[in-house]
């Protein structure tokens, strides 16, 4: 036996066993602080507001999402000024 | 956000077996290091907001993965429990036979210094490499490679004595 072989014996291959997913993702969801929960399950309030307007949550034609988009929508181009 | 929570799913069922040797190994129980892995996988799902994309996402959960273990054998254990613990764990858990490592080989592991026993089981279990590992124990790449030649020696110097 050489070390690796020593090692690799210490604790024997536990390739077989298959692990529970489902269960990981209820305990991110019991144990894990409030406002991830929310995260997790819900979409963002913005998101929730747009849906149950019934905008969807892709953003309105025209709409600005960042800085950009803001000066894009106003007319500025992209280019710094 | 979504992207980070697929990954982990795709990470959880290609490599649990790995996470999970490398837990036991540090933890010398494997009940224990099944609730250490699933632990770790639902704290990153909770904190995925915070993983960068810069690094692999399998060096930030073996990170986690690593801490949990060594905090738990920290916090309940007496450094010679573990070896101990996994003989009767892996035992346990893999009927008669397959536990081939006898408990004289596992004291010569168990004897090695914690950092290297931890290098060791990152290289080989989970065949990370030396940046991954130092990256994961918080240590220099050199120290990787030092304790890693070290551990080396250890083994060999009690495997020449054991068959001497």
């Amino acid at each position: 036996m050489n070390e690796r072989e020593l090692v690799e014996a210490y604790v024997p291959s536990l390739e077989w066993e298959v692990g529970d997913w489902e269960n990981v993702l209820r305990r991110a969801l019991e144990d894990g602080p409030r406002h991830t929960s929310h995260q997790l399950v819900r979409p963002r309030r913005r998101e929730l507001d747009r849906d149950a307007a019934g905008w969807g949550t892709r953003p309105l034609e025209g709409e600005a999402v960042s800085k950009r988009d803001e000066r894009k929508v106003a007319g500025w181009g992209t280019r710094p000024l | 956000m979504t992207d980070v929570l697929d990954e982990l799913e795709v990470l959880y069922r290609r490599a649990y077996g790995r996470f999970l040797r490398v837990a036991t190994a540090v933890v010398g129980d494997v009940d224990a290091a099944r609730d250490i892995v699933q632990e770790a996988f639902a704290s990153a799902i909770r904190h995925r907001h915070e993983y960068r994309i810069a690094g692999p996402i399998d060096a930030w959960v073996w990170r986690m993965v690593t801490n949990a273990a060594i905090d738990h054998v920290r916090q309940l254990r007496a450094p010679g429990e573990v070896v101990d613990a996994l003989g009767e764990g892996v035992a346990s858990s893999q009927g008669d036979g397959v536990a081939s490592a006898d408990e004289g080989m596992r004291r010569l592991v168990a004897t090695l210094p914690e950092r290297q026993r931890h290098v060791l089981f990152l290289r080989y279990y989970a065949d990370l490499d030396y940046r991954t590992i130092a990256d994961i124990l918080h240590i220099a790449v050199g120290t990787v490679s030092a304790s890693l030649h070290a551990a080396h020696a250890s083994l060999r110097t009690a495997l020449a004595e054991t068959a001497g």
